[in-house]
């Protein structure tokens, strides 16, 4: 009779191997919802070096010590793809510059206004 | 006896039975093993690398205001900063020559001037200390905090006005705020930059 008991109250090896499936299965649901979180945090911090690129570039065309902005920059272990692109502003003497540094799919773009060289002969 | 004998057939399992179950619950184990490990592993890498970035964003912003109070350098001249003010200054010749001024600190420790107190950093075995002392004396034993550590380098570069070629004749016409500064940093073998205008 106590053998009787105990095998009806107890798991079947079936059950058990069958829960453990189902663990097991659910278990790469849980270590991607870690491996976005891993994704997303590099991805923030990739945000914050292109905006720190891009406002480097900027600042030091505001500055007047560069002139153009190279093709690409070394930051943060990462090599940056940086452009700039020059609109027409309603005051004739100053132009806008875009400046935008981009990896992958992280990009940012920072605006400057920067004022026209006047020569004497104009 | 017979009923015992029954019973237990009925109950209980074979050998190859159990030993696939076993077969199966190892290896079922011995992936999610893997599996946690890698997992705990990018969650430590992922913990090292944000407390990491965290504090070089904070160690930028504070080395950025210690940069940007040291201008205008005229106000130290006639004060018991000016030592400083030139020590900062002579660094690198070279780069004053260019019309540069040039700030290093590496491998030693170089007061500058901040406010009315006086910021010292120093790097001793890649870690970068700052500390902030009341009074420019060396009889008061700087307390350093850690700013950064794995830090190999760490330069910042001011630019003055290009129409101030007198800099090169001397070393105490440094009297306008320059209209940019570089500070770079090198922290893990990564080389870091921020351009500011103090």
């Amino acid at each position: 009779m106590p053998i009787l008991s105990a095998g009806r109250n107890a798991f079947t090896l079936i059950e058990v191997l069958v829960a453990l499936i189902v663990v097991s299965l659910s278990f790469p649901i849980f270590l991607s919802f870690q491996s976005n979180n891993v994704k997303n945090n590099v991805h923030v911090q990739r945000v914050y070096l292109a905006d720190l690129v891009a406002s480097n570039l900027s600042t030091e065309l505001l500055s007047g010590v560069i002139k153009d902005v190279p093709k690409t920059v070394e930051l943060g272990g990462y090599t940056w793809k940086t452009e700039i692109t020059y609109e027409p502003s309603p005051l004739p003497i100053i132009k806008i510059a875009r400046v935008s540094a981009s990896y992958e799919n992280v990009s940012s773009e920072k605006q400057v206004f920067l004022v026209k060289e006047v020569s004497l002969e104009d | 006896m017979k009923t015992s004998r029954t019973s237990f057939n009925s109950f209980g399992f074979t050998l190859v039975e159990v030993l696939v179950s076993i077969l199966l619950t190892v290896v079922i184990i011995s992936v999610l093993f893997v599996s946690f490990k890698v997992s705990v592993n990018n969650l430590t890498a992922l913990q090292s690398s944000t407390n990491e970035f965290s504090k070089f964003v904070k160690a930028f912003g504070v080395i950025e205001k210690d940069i940007s109070n040291m201008f205008p350098l005229e106000t130290y001249f006639d004060s018991p900063y000016k030592y400083s003010s030139l020590e900062l200054s002579s660094l690198n010749p070279t780069a004053i020559t260019n019309k540069r001024v040039e700030l290093i600190v590496q491998d030693s420790s170089r007061p500058s001037p901040s406010g009315f107190s006086w910021v010292i950093y120093k790097i001793e075995n890649n870690k970068l200390y700052r500390s902030i002392q009341p009074l420019p004396s060396r009889a008061i034993q700087a307390q350093y905090e850690l700013l950064l550590e794995d830090v190999s380098e760490i330069k910042a570069h001011c630019y003055v006005y290009d129409n101030l070629d007198y800099y090169t004749s001397s070393l105490l016409n440094f009297d306008q705020t320059p209209k940019l500064c570089k500070l770079e940093l090198t922290i893990s073998g990564r080389y870091y930059k921020k351009s500011f205008i103090p």
